[in-house]
């Protein structure tokens, strides 16, 4: 199975449930393949390929469609039946990196100090403590858990800095969900995801979505704080090299702050799940970075 | 191989970064605090974030993804996530020879010894980025032609002095402009322009616009040839 191939298994979101009109089509891209969304004056909701249907589902606030014709099964998030929480899609950002950089940066606490300075780190709290990392063999997701980080602003609904807990998990290659402690009641977590739609190997629109328990911040105060989380990240997103994301070892320098992108990049390649990453060293577009 | 000019000494102060391009290599070209100037291949060996979108902290620069610091010799010196951490001596940058000359930062690739002749008296005019193709303003300099507002159409004596170097002598007045052309990835170039130390800084800035000119002709022709 060839890169391409593999990433075809997979359900991606390319548009959110409430943003779409009745009678409307919409052109936009998947996997290098041009697709159109189109809505019936009924509701109903279709997604073709060169005039062919693909399969297409509603979840998490978001249109997700697979040009296969058995896809994998659409990972669960039991938060998304909890009605006491708000669900907040985002909109999507475009980026001009690989899908598989994009999921990478949500899983790193070590940038928040630099990149979402005041908001979500700030020196000289920069530590990143021991933390475990494991592959959740039954469902076959990458987990992160006991992870903590100093915090200025953790969330919209914030007033005080406080030590965030964090549980990471990668239930596919270009989705991601984060669990952390939620700044008004410790008795829960808040929900964030991204799931991210591959435009190609090199661009995506990234799909923000979110499942707190925030009863005091209106919808857009909460959807303008991610966007503005997102594109502080985006500025670092586009000035990485080579874009795709390096699976050969000898090309990056992980440290132990490091463990969750190092366990993700091995489950990628264990899957073969390689749109989007640079396999080895003596690839062209690594070699020219030299 | 020769020495580039990729930019202005007096553009760089103390503390700052900039980005440059020296035959498709992308670069990171900086000055620490106490005024040592490196230049390194623009990517951190982390996750390859440009690091000329870093920082300046006293005698290192910081990666802004991240925050990790390589001090002068290139070495990693420190890994917030990890402030206890001594960093292995592995973690490097890729240092090119860089070097300050006659108000130009010069960059040498192939770290050869290569002394650029150049006086040391001069004074910066600019340095302006041009987007049209290195050639296309070499093939323009020799026929340039400039009205003054002031003077009218000035005489000049346009001489080529070596590689991607010019010397325009507006006759009469007794002034020297020297052009250094600089390729950039894109279709684009730049050029870095001082003058004698006998021009007056109002003189400057008709050299100034002088390059606007220059620019404004070569892009011209450059954007007619590409339609
Ligand atoms: S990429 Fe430079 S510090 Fe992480
Ligand atoms: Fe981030």
């Amino acid at each position: 199975m060839n890169a391409i191939e593999q990433a075809m298994q997979y359900w991606y979101p390319i548009g959110m449930l409430g943003d779409l009109q009745r009678s409307e089509t919409r052109k936009t891209r998947l996997l290098g393949m041009d697709i159109e969304l189109k809505t019936e004056q009924s509701g109903l909701i279709s997604v073709f390929h060169q005039k062919k249907p693909w399969n297409t589902k509603s979840a998490y606030g978001h249109i997700w469609t697979s040009p296969s014709k058995m896809p994998k099964p659409l990972f669960d998030v039991p938060e998304a039946g909890d009605h006491e929480r708000r669900f907040v899609p985002c909109g999507s950002v475009r980026v001009r990196c690989s899908p598989l950089r994009a999921v990478e940066n949500f899983l790193d606490v070590a940038h928040f100090p630099f990149v979402h300075t005041d908001i979500l780190g700030a020196e000289p709290h920069t530590e990143v403590e021991p933390y475990s990392v494991n592959i959740d063999e039954t469902k076959d997701e990458v987990i992160a858990t006991k992870v903590k980080f100093y915090q200025p602003q953790a969330a919209k609904s914030a007033s005080d800095g406080i030590v965030t807990d964090y549980v990471y998990r990668v239930p596919s290659p270009m989705n991601a969900l984060l669990y952390k402690t939620c700044p008004n009641r410790d008795d829960v977590q808040d929900v964030i995801a991204i799931f991210v739609q591959p435009l190609d190997e090199e661009t995506c629109d990234v799909w923000p979505w979110m499942a707190l328990y925030d009863d005091q911040s209106t919808m857009a105060e909460m959807i303008e704080f991610q966007q503005l989380i997102f594109l502080q990240d985006r500025s670092v997103l586009e000035n990485q090299i080579p874009i795709k994301l390096p699976l050969d070892p000898k090309m990056e320098i992980p440290t132990r702050a490091d463990l969750t992108s190092v366990a993700y990049r091995r489950w990628l390649k264990k899957h073969g799940a390689i749109y989007g990453a640079m396999v080895s060293s003596t690839d062209d577009a690594w070699v020219a970075a030299q | 191989m020769v020495s580039f000019a990729v930019g202005l000494t007096k553009n760089l102060p103390d503390g700052r970064v900039m980005r440059s391009f020296v035959e498709n290599h992308d670069l990171v070209i900086w000055r620490s605090v106490s005024g040592q100037l490196s230049c390194w291949l623009n990517r951190c060996p982390h996750r390859g974030m440009r690091l000329s979108h870093g920082f300046v902290r006293g005698e290192a620069l910081a990666c802004v993804y991240h925050g990790w610091h390589y001090g002068k010799d290139t070495a990693c010196r420190y890994i917030p996530a990890h402030p206890d951490l001594d960093p292995p001596g592995t973690i490097k940058t890729m240092a090119f020879r860089s070097f300050d000359k006659g108000g130009i930062i010069w960059v040498n690739i192939d770290n050869k010894k290569d002394e650029p002749i150049i006086p040391n008296n001069l004074l910066s005019v600019r340095s302006l980025e041009f987007r049209c193709p290195l050639e296309m303003v070499e093939a323009e300099i020799p026929e340039f032609e400039y009205h003054s507002a002031k003077k009218g159409l000035l005489n000049l004596k346009i001489k080529k002095q070596g590689f991607g170097k010019w010397i325009i002598e507006i006759l009469g007045q007794g002034l020297y402009m020297h052009l250094f052309l600089h390729k950039l990835p894109s279709q684009k170039c730049a050029i870095h322009a001082l003058s004698n130390d006998n021009v007056s800084s109002e003189q400057r800035k008709d050299m100034s616009r002088l390059l606007e000119h220059l620019r404004y002709v070569s892009e011209a022709k450059y954007k007619v040839l590409a339609a």
